[in-house]
């Protein structure tokens, strides 16, 4: 082959010939059939992992929350009181807290039930917003 | 007519609507999430794409799984484009990049070799004409210049695509455009040279 090619330009001309020569080729029927399906797939996977985010920090804040609710009842049962006094043997968890409750609020005059309900009524809404978003289905 | 037919009809309209929009009008929509708006960007630009994708992989599947491959790149990087260049150009800088990094991927797994060695085996079943042969043999030397050589003398030789198209798709201004396409061209012939007379 080497003396088919005795000088640069024979060469160059191969080169220029083979490069510009190419024919454009037609792009195969199923290539925006398959781009469409991977994205598909694309946004599916993207939901799932917003999906996933979600209900991780819905969860951190419900655990961050449970917790901010088991620091407010220890402060208010007032447990420095509890450890100091004590209570007589043989009642059960219900006189711990209402003693404590009683204890901490012996001056109180207004409603518990209510101020409860308000609690448990906002705790219940975080509870099913959070199941919800943990839902989160997908729609096209 | 029926609700089906209703919804058939508003939607070859928003299809015939989509085809009379300029890209960057369909870019725009896209990136406020607009899915149809990409695939008519798709459809018009499948056949450059699958190209550029071609002259880099060498092969029909490949290149397919490539252009595939920047198309979702393109779709998930769609909202960073500024409109600064076509988005034509800015898909032949997207396809490069996937496939220059596939290669390379390739390269560092030794494929490229193997590849090479069966289709040499398989050139050797199926006898063509010489100087198809030889035209095909120069064309994959391209792939062994450095990227960026690679990338500029792949668009050069596309149909379609400009000089000044194919600077702003390398981000590089038109002079150095210049020096790398003969610099390309004096390490490409040293590498046909090699290939070609090596072999005989």
């Amino acid at each position: 082959m080497n003396k088919d090619f005795k000088d640069w330009d024979d060469l160059d001309l191969l080169i220029e010939e083979a490069l510009a020569g190419e024919p454009l080729l037609q792009a195969p029927s199923s290539l925006q059939e398959n781009i469409e399906a991977r994205l598909d797939i694309a946004e599916l996977r993207e939901n799932e992992e917003r999906r996933f985010r979600i209900s991780m920090t819905s969860l951190l804040f419900i655990f961050v929350g449970a917790l901010a609710a088991a620091a407010l009842s220890l402060w208010f049962t007032n447990l420095s009181v509890l450890y100091s006094e004590g209570l007589s043997g043989g009642k059960g968890l219900w006189d711990y807290y209402m003693t404590a409750l009683h204890m901490s609020f012996s001056s109180y005059q207004g409603s518990y039930s209510f101020v409860g309900a308000i609690i448990f009524s906002i705790g219940a809404v975080v509870l099913l917003a959070a199941v919800q978003i943990h839902k989160m289905i997908y729609f096209d | 007519m029926t609700r089906e037919a209703v919804l058939d009809v508003s939607l070859v309209a928003g299809a015939d609507a989509l085809g009379e929009l300029s890209d960057i009008v369909l870019v725009r929509q896209c990136q406020s999430g607009h899915r149809e708006a990409f695939s008519e960007l798709v459809r018009r630009h499948q056949n450059l794409v699958f190209n550029v994708a071609f002259r880099y992989m060498r092969n029909k599947t490949a290149a397919e799984d490539m252009a595939q491959e920047a198309f979702l790149k393109a779709f998930r990087l769609l909202k960073g484009f500024r409109g600064d260049c076509s988005f034509a150009t800015w898909m032949y800088r997207v396809t490069s990049t996937t496939c220059l990094s596939e290669l390379s991927k390739k390269k560092r797994r030794n494929e490229v070799a193997l590849e090479a060695r069966n289709t040499e085996l398989l050139v050797a079943k199926t006898p063509k004409p010489e100087d198809l042969d030889m035209k095909e043999r120069i064309r994959r030397c391209v792939t062994r210049l450095p990227s960026h050589y690679a990338t500029a003398i792949t668009l050069y030789y596309l149909k379609e695509v400009s000089y000044d198209e194919i600077a702003q798709a390398l981000e590089i201004p038109q002079g150095t455009l210049k020096t790398w396409m003969f610099r390309a061209r004096r390490q490409l012939r040293k590498i046909v040279e090699k290939e070609l007379f090596s072999n005989e």
